[in-house]
């Protein structure tokens, strides 16, 4: 596997309604996920040179309290080519939804976990392509359970390929 | 996470080193009217803590038409721009452009101008957030968030350039920027890195943000691609494919099975372990070493200047010049094709071809075969089931050591000691300037003429031990020691002592000019007329055949047969069983004890000037004549004859 972009709070961006707040946790930045809304947060790229074979999305978190229960993120794509009829102006045209699985909650709120989720539907990604990374909590729980309480701090995300 | 204001003592304050109202600047920041109270509000604004000199933005008394205070001394208005709707976030900012104007632009867009002059007003006393003045005036009910000021104008563009990052873009005149991060600490802090932090009064809260990102680029990765320089460490992993086409500045590590493809310069250590294969074609400025069945081939014109150790298994090719030591061990497969300025060692089942100079030591072991075209200047050893050859013109100018069951060809001259043990099979076929010895059952042959008039010239002790076959055609310089069971031919001059011991034959075609002894059933046959200077002693069942002049004492005992062809000019003693032939003068006296027989020629008879003496055996006495036939009679003038029994005569 190769890394291929690296996702941080501060170059995240948000949708108009329901993100997450950019926060300082013991001054590391991160982005607080709802524990009861889905809150979706974006990072941009161009798709690099060489990004070949299955793409993994690794989610870097921390519970702001809970020590119990389970979480769920969903990831999805938005990959443009040059010559595309999407309307970046008026539309979005993000792939089907990639589910994490269930995933319980370290055992100590701070303590940091990876979720990996397989980017099974990536929208056709390929290489020079404009693409947008869209990353939120299933907080509601309405495709993957999620009954930790509190926010979810995402710290970082990464991108990799098969290289 | 954003400010919330919602009791009129809540503030955001800074009463000292204040934005000056009176002079450019600039002030915004992300607003959101939480409740509409239907008042009139001052939310952002300096003043003097009056009402009466005040810059500020506002809403008049609907609570959300949003408005511009600015007031000089009592004298001044509120202009009013957009309807604003509370709930909603707007970015706000205030530019004072010049002392008469004022502008507010509302997310971006220009609302209102305020022309009211500020030319002599009071400076400013309070900057706040909240409120206005101490008394709390007309407080704001609401949020703030990403607040920024600059203490210079910035224009319609720049300030669009700010409303979507917290992070600052223009960091030049910032007086300040306040993300107002949650916390009742963060919340205050200007992260300007000048240190105007807020002072808060009343009681502050934080409620969440505007979708406002912070504004950091987007992540920084580095990938391989063509023609990329590295200057930093790489080090590449299980099964990674690796390719650099550029120079390296750092160490490169590789383990576990990278393919290697390097067509630059490398000018740091390699280090490769099993199984790699790696070509290098370029010059290797530092050591490269290859482990463990490693193939390292060097096919360009390549200075090594550094060591290079190839170990169990591994082949190497050198098509250039080495510079330094090379060790190849165990199984190696070591070719040369360059000279070699150092020392090569190839140990235990090495194969070594040099076809060019070497002019270090080359040390080949165990069961390595090493050829070596040109000229060694070093010590070449070969031990243990070593083939060397030496196939071309080849001056070795070191010790050559060749043991165990070593095949030796030494093609040229030879300026050392050469020494072989234990079944090797040495020729030599040129000038050997030193020590030739040969151990149990080896064979030394010196094959060619090497000097002029086809003399090669042995400068030292030559020894041939057990079941040796030694076989000199040049001259011997220094004694020749030949033990048991050897056959020694000499056909050149032999001018120091030849010793032949037991069964040997010896034939001595030239002078001898030492003695010959000769013992225990040993033949040896001088068999062209020279001068024999010295004694010839042959002993227990010797014949001695002697064609030329015998020089010296002649003693033949126990069942010898002598035959003397010329004159013998000293004393010739015969014992026990002895037959002498003396077919020339005998000037000398002749002594035959036991059952010896004389037969002498016609002028040995008319020679004989001593004594005979005879022991108490029987003596026969034959006279022959010059052409060394038998005589029939014997016509002697024997002056005595003494002895025992009669003789006839």
């Amino acid at each position: 596997m190769a890394t291929r972009f690296v996702g941080i709070p501060f170059s995240a961006e948000f949708p108009a309604t329901n993100f997450p707040q950019l926060l300082l946790s013991n001054q590391r930045p991160v982005l607080g996920y709802d524990a009861a809304t889905d809150e979706t947060a974006y990072w941009t790229d161009i798709a690099p040179q060489g990004i070949t074979g299955t793409i993994t999305l690794v989610i870097t978190y921390a519970m702001v309290s809970a020590t119990s229960g389970t979480v769920g993120f969903q990831a999805q794509i938005e990959a443009i080519t040059d010559g595309d009829t999407t309307d970046t102006d008026a539309t979005t045209s993000f792939d089907t939804v990639n589910n994490s699985a269930s995933t319980t909650v370290p055992a100590t709120a701070g303590h940091i976990d990876q979720i990996s989720i397989t980017m099974t539907n990536k929208d056709s990604i390929a290489a020079a392509d404009y693409f947008r990374l869209s990353l939120n909590r299933d907080a509601d729980g309405s495709a993957i359970t999620d009954s930790a309480t509190g926010d979810a701090y995402v710290l970082a995300v990464e991108l990799r390929d098969g290289a | 996470m954003a400010v919330r204001f919602d009791l009129a003592a809540d503030r955001l304050l800074r009463t000292t080193d204040l934005l000056d109202y009176n002079a450019a600047y600039t002030w915004m920041a992300w607003l959101y009217i939480s409740v509409d109270a239907n008042v009139q509000v001052q939310a952002i604004g300096l003043n003097t803590n009056t009402n009466t000199s005040v810059d500020s933005i506002g809403f008049d008394a609907t609570g959300t038409l949003i408005r511009l205070r600015v007031q000089n001394a009592g004298v001044g208005s509120n202009q009013t721009g957009s309807n604003l709707t509370a709930g909603t976030w707007y970015h706000v900012a205030m530019v004072r452009e010049s002392t008469t104007s004022l502008k507010l632009y509302v997310n971006g867009v220009l609302d209102i101008t305020h022309t009211q002059s500020v030319v002599g007003r009071g400076a400013a006393t309070r900057m706040e957030i909240g409120a206005n003045a101490s008394t709390d005036a007309q407080p704001f009910n609401g949020r703030v968030y990403a607040i920024k000021a600059w203490s210079t104008t910035l224009d319609v563009a720049a300030v669009a350039n700010e409303i979507y990052t917290v992070l600052p873009r223009q960091r030049t005149n910032l007086y300040g920027f306040w993300p107002c991060f949650l916390g009742a600490s963060e919340r205050l802090l200007d992260y300007s890195g000048n240190g105007r932090n807020w002072t808060e009064s009343g009681t502050l809260t934080d409620e969440d943000a505007p979708p406002v990102s912070w504004g950091a680029r987007s992540s920084f990765r580095i990938f391989v691609t063509t023609g990329t320089i590295y200057n930093q460490a790489i080090d590449a992993t299980a099964g990674n494919a690796f390719t650099l086409i550029k120079s390296a500045g750092k160490i490169i590590a590789i383990a576990n099975t990278p393919v290697f493809t390097k067509t630059a310069l490398i000018n740091k250590t390699l280090s490769y372990t099993a199984p790699d294969a790696t070509t290098f074609i370029k010059q290797t400025g530092k050591n490269i070493v290859a482990t463990n069945s490693a193939s390292v081939l060097i096919a360009r014109a390549i200075t090594f200047i550094k060591t290079i150790t190839a170990s169990v298994g591994s082949a190497a090719t050198f098509v250039k010049s080495i510079g330094k030591h090379v060790n190849v061990t165990i199984g190696n497969i070591v070719t040369f094709v360059k000279g070699i300025g150092k020392t090569i060692v190839s140990t235990a089942n090495s194969a070594v071809t040099q076809i060019r100079n070497v002019a270090k030591s080359i040390a080949t072991m165990v069961n390595s075969t090493a050829v070596f075209s040109k000229v060694v200047g070093k010590i070449v050893s070969f031990s243990s089931g070593t083939t060397s050859v030496i196939t071309t013109a080849v001056t070795f100018l070191k010790t050559i050591t060749a043991n165990v069951g070593n095949i030796f060809t030494v093609l040229k001259n030879v300026q050392k000691p050469i020494t072989i043990t234990s079944s090797p099979a040495v020729t030599q076929v040129k000038q050997v300037g030193k020590i030739i010895t040969v151990a149990i059952s080896n064979a030394i042959s010196i094959a060619t003429q090497f000097i002029a008039g086809g003399g090669t010239l042995f400068f030292q002790t030559i020894s041939a031990s057990v079941g040796n076959v030694v076989d000199i055609k040049k001259s011997v310089g220094k004694i020749i020691s030949i033990a048991t069971t050897n056959t020694i031919t000499f056909v050149k001059h032999i001018n120091t002592s030849i010793v032949i011991s037991t069964t040997n034959v010896v034939a001595i075609i030239k002078n001898v000019a030492k003695n010959i002894t000769i013992s225990s059933a040993t033949t040896t046959i001088i068999s062209t007329a020279k001068t024999i200077l010295h004694v010839i002693n042959a002993s227990i069942a010797n014949n001695i055949s002697y064609v030329v002049n015998v020089g010296k004492s002649l003693s033949v005992t126990a069942s010898q047969t002598i035959t003397i062809p010329r004159a013998i000019f000293k004393t010739i003693t015969i014992a026990v069983i002895t037959n002498a032939q003396i077919l020339k003068g005998l000037f000398q006296t002749i002594n035959a004890t036991i059952s010896s027989v004389v037969t002498l020629s016609m002028q040995a008879i008319f020679g004989i000037i001593q004594t005979f003496y005879r022991d108490t055996a029987t003596i026969a006495l034959s006279i022959k004549d010059n052409a060394s036939s038998a005589l029939s009679t014997i016509h002697t003038k024997i002056l005595e004859l003494r002895g025992s029994d009669d003789a006839e005569l």
